[in-house]
């Protein structure tokens, strides 16, 4: 039987890598009971989802600004 | 072989060819447009000295890459040296002191109760703007393991290649980041 922190480090592990079917019964058997370890899974799914979200968001402005390449092209012409 | 692999460099074409490019890699990593901004300025600034070594064994667009990679590298070891001595005594950034003897929660509160609250929680320009500073805190090499985990086109092996780490390390550093980031969050009073 694991405890609470080897089921933390099993959740990160689910998400970054695979479980093996032991961690994942192991895992799915813990947080069955413990409350605390359901809602980190939760939480670290959370996590994942708005540092995904946030980085798309960033993709909508790629380019640099006009004034930042003007700045530049002046660096290296000179 | 492509033009770019011979050993001519023509400046006057890099901010047409690769500031964007360039920008984009460093915006993504900084979540900071004027900050990226200098960082290419210094990387073009740093290729022109060292114009003369350039080899040719690599193109020209990854020689750039390498030069803008070291410079992030430095610019979060710069403002993470800053923050760390602020908050680096704090217990809290220990994730150790989460978790009792036995193994336990010490806390068993998060930032959100329910399924529900979560997804309404990053929906909410506020919570960003917490996170972003939760994550400032990090200890550099942590909060660049968790930024480069979710920027596409980085591999393992790549992202623990820049942080001169092995890949068993990187794994415990994500999840040490997870540990840090739920309890900067939780004590930031989310709900």
């Amino acid at each position: 039987m694991i405890n609470c922190e080897k089921a933390s480090e099993l959740t990160s592990k689910k998400i970054d890598l695979k479980l093996s079917v032991w961690e994942n019964i192991s895992l799915k058997f813990h947080t069955m009971m413990c409350s605390a370890c359901t809602l980190f899974e939760e939480e670290a799914n959370t996590l994942t989802n708005a540092i995904n979200r946030d980085y798309d968001e960033h993709k909508c402005s790629k380019r640099m600004t006009k004034v930042g390449k003007d700045k530049l092209q002046n660096l290296l012409n000179s | 072989m492509s033009e770019q692999t011979k050993n001519i460099i023509d400046t006057s074409k890099w901010v047409e060819l690769y500031a964007d490019q360039l920008f984009f890699f460093a915006k993504a990593r900084t979540k900071n447009a004027a900050v990226a901004e200098d960082l290419v300025q210094e990387t073009f600034l740093s290729a022109l000295k060292a114009k003369e070594r350039f080899k040719g064994n690599s193109t020209e667009k990854t020689w750039l890459y390498s030069i803008l990679k070291n410079k992030i590298i430095d610019y979060f070891r710069k403002s993470s040296t800053k923050n760390e001595k602020n908050i680096l005594d704090d217990e809290d950034r220990n994730t150790d002191s989460l978790f009792a003897a036995d193994g336990h929660w010490k806390n068993k509160e998060g930032f959100v109760t329910s399924k529900d609250e979560a997804s309404k929680l990053v929906e909410s320009k506020e919570f960003y703007v917490i996170l972003e500073k939760c994550l400032a805190h990090l200890p550099s090499k942590m909060q660049m393991a968790f930024r480069y985990k979710h920027i596409e086109d980085l591999d393992t092996a790549e992202i623990c290649k820049e942080l001169e780490i092995n890949a068993s390390n990187y794994w415990v550093l994500l999840h040490r980041a997870r540990l840090s980031l739920r309890d900067c969050l939780t004590k930031n009073n989310m709900r």
